[in-house]
């Protein structure tokens, strides 16, 4: 009888192919250009940025002959003021993890080498997460066809994009009521959906998807990082604060928005939306804005700019290119920037020269004593045989003139995204 | 599968960043992976999977009915339950067996 593969399976080489590919995005654009913006150091006391928010003075005509020349005033300074807050992404393995692994024998990769790259990497992905919503920590708002154990994002504006496979959730009613918390298990950013695990009870429509360690989810308690809705924000309740000053008071610290009203764009919003910056600090302020979008608004802009080819052919055969190279657009002067992460109902006019961050604490190993590394413990009190590190953040976003900054919001969004 | 690296998550005294309390569907056999569990539905627990190997104690609320537990499985001691209050179990590594406190 023949010798069959069976009989040979112990000599059988089995090939690892040497390089990981990455089935997911690690993004973190806007994030990147903020972070090289200048960087204040402060204190756990609140940084100032003084501002003048009015002008002064009594204009007025007078009588040259012998009349009263009246009173006078003057501008009126005040100041907007931030304080850090503070992030971490944690990392936890067990020995086993790492010592199966520690050698060029015996893996492809160190699983503890790579996990401490990564981890910045992964890090500053949140980090680009956190600075697309507007202070509340809100990374996703379930729609209809949530269940206890998926959540459904597809009317949400950055999709699944903010929510990170392993990452802890808590979920609260629309009215900041707590309803658990549990763990995305799968993330399809596809589909915008999330898994979950544990179900929460009771989790349906409208429910706020929120970072953990986020206490109240509201734009008004703003407990997170400051995106760029808190910034490029008309809102004019009182009793929300952008930086200290009520916007329902200080119409000068209020952004300036382009409703689009869910009319897909026209070429004339984001003229509009640049111009609104011009009224508001003068025609020769020093701003020059990039347009940020998802690139689903920069195909809607493509689209527009489509319709406008003209084929002159000739008896020769040419080869075509429809397209605009996406690279180097611009959106009346602003430079097109895009990123994944964004809205896909936003186009945001971000100016380098007013975004800036406070930074407390740079972004690095969480160390005491000159440990990067802990190791956990078990339930005798004894060391348990996993170790932990902590990548942490302390810092705050600024910009120095609200006024300078302008959106487009309430886009049609093309078909498929 | 027990993971005693787990085991601040069945603690009684955990900060705000842990888990919350989990509802789960009540069955013949129930998994809690937090200290305070709420069930839902009708259907009597028998078997409760030990989150960690040695002795610990769960707090469970019968949210639906108060024949919430059975001692067919690994719980002993009173069955009926409280729809509102929890009922304790400690967990005896040696028998194996959860027991239902006496409150």
């Amino acid at each position: 009888m023949a010798l069959t593969e069976a009989q040979v399976t112990a000599l059988e080489l089995e090939r690892v192919i040497p390089k990981i590919r990455t089935l997911f995005d690690r993004d973190d654009k806007f994030f990147s250009a903020i972070q090289k913006r200048d960087v204040e150091k402060i204190s756990n006391r609140q940084m100032r940025i003084p501002l003048e928010i009015s002008p002064g003075g009594a204009f007025q005509y007078f009588d040259a002959n012998g009349g009263d020349l009246g009173r006078g005033g003057g501008p009126t300074f005040d100041k907007a003021v931030l304080t850090s807050v503070f992030m971490s992404e944690n990392i936890e393995y067990t020995k086993l993890a790492q010592w199966a692994t520690d050698d060029a024998r015996k893996a492809i990769v160190s699983t503890v080498r790579r996990l401490t790259a990564t981890a910045f990497d992964e890090m500053r992905r949140q980090l680009d997460s956190q600075m697309m919503q507007d202070g509340s920590g809100v990374i996703g708002i379930a729609g209809a066809a949530t269940t206890t154990t998926v959540i459904d994002l597809t009317t949400f504006e950055n999709g699944a994009r903010l929510i990170r496979t392993g990452q802890t959730l808590q979920i609260f009613t629309s009215a900041a009521a707590l309803r658990g918390s549990t763990v995305a298990t799968t993330v399809d950013v596809e589909a915008k959906t999330v898994t979950v695990s544990p179900a929460v009870v009771g989790m349906t429509s409208t429910d706020l998807v929120v970072t953990n360690g986020i206490t109240t989810p509201t734009f008004a308690a703003a407990q997170a990082l400051f995106g760029v809705p808190y910034h490029h924000n008309n809102g004019s309740t009182p009793g929300t604060f952008w930086l200290g000053f009520d916007r329902g008071t200080f119409p000068q610290i209020r952004a300036n928005r382009v409703n689009a009203a869910s009319v897909a764009l026209t070429l004339p919003l984001p003229r509009l939306a640049i111009n609104k910056i011009g009224n508001r600090i003068g025609i020769d302020n020093n701003f020059s804005p990039d347009a940020w979008m998802h690139p689903a608004q920069q195909q809607a802009y493509e689209e527009i700019g489509q319709l406008a080819i003209i084929i002159q052919k000739g008896a020769n055969a040419p080869g075509l290119n429809q397209y605009f190279n996406g690279n180097n657009m611009q959106m009346a002067g602003a430079p097109v920037r895009t990123s994944f992460n964004w809205s896909t109902k936003r186009i945001d006019f971000v100016s380098k020269e007013v975004w800036g961050r406070g930074e407390i604490l740079p972004l690095g190993f969480y160390t005491t004593d000159g440990r990067k590394i802990f190791e956990l413990r078990g339930a005798s009190g004894g060391v348990a045989t996993a170790d932990i590190f902590y990548l942490v953040l302390g810092t705050q976003t600024f910009v120095n003139n609200p006024a300078g900054c302008s959106y487009i919001d309430a886009l049609a969004v093309p078909s498929g995204y | 599968m027990a993971d005693d690296l787990n085991f601040q998550q069945i603690s009684t005294v955990q900060d705000g960043k842990q888990p919350k309390p989990v509802t789960l569907t009540a069955a013949a056999t129930i998994a809690p992976t937090t200290f305070l569990t709420r069930l839902s539905g009708t259907t009597a627990v028998a078997t409760i999977t030990p989150p960690v190997t040695g002795s610990h104690m769960l707090a469970i609320v019968a949210g639906t009915t108060t024949a919430a537990f059975t001692t067919s499985g690994n719980i002993v001691g009173i069955t009926t339950a409280d729809t509102t209050a929890p009922s304790l179990f400690i967990y005896d590594p040696i028998t194996a067996k959860y027991m239902r406190t006496v409150v």
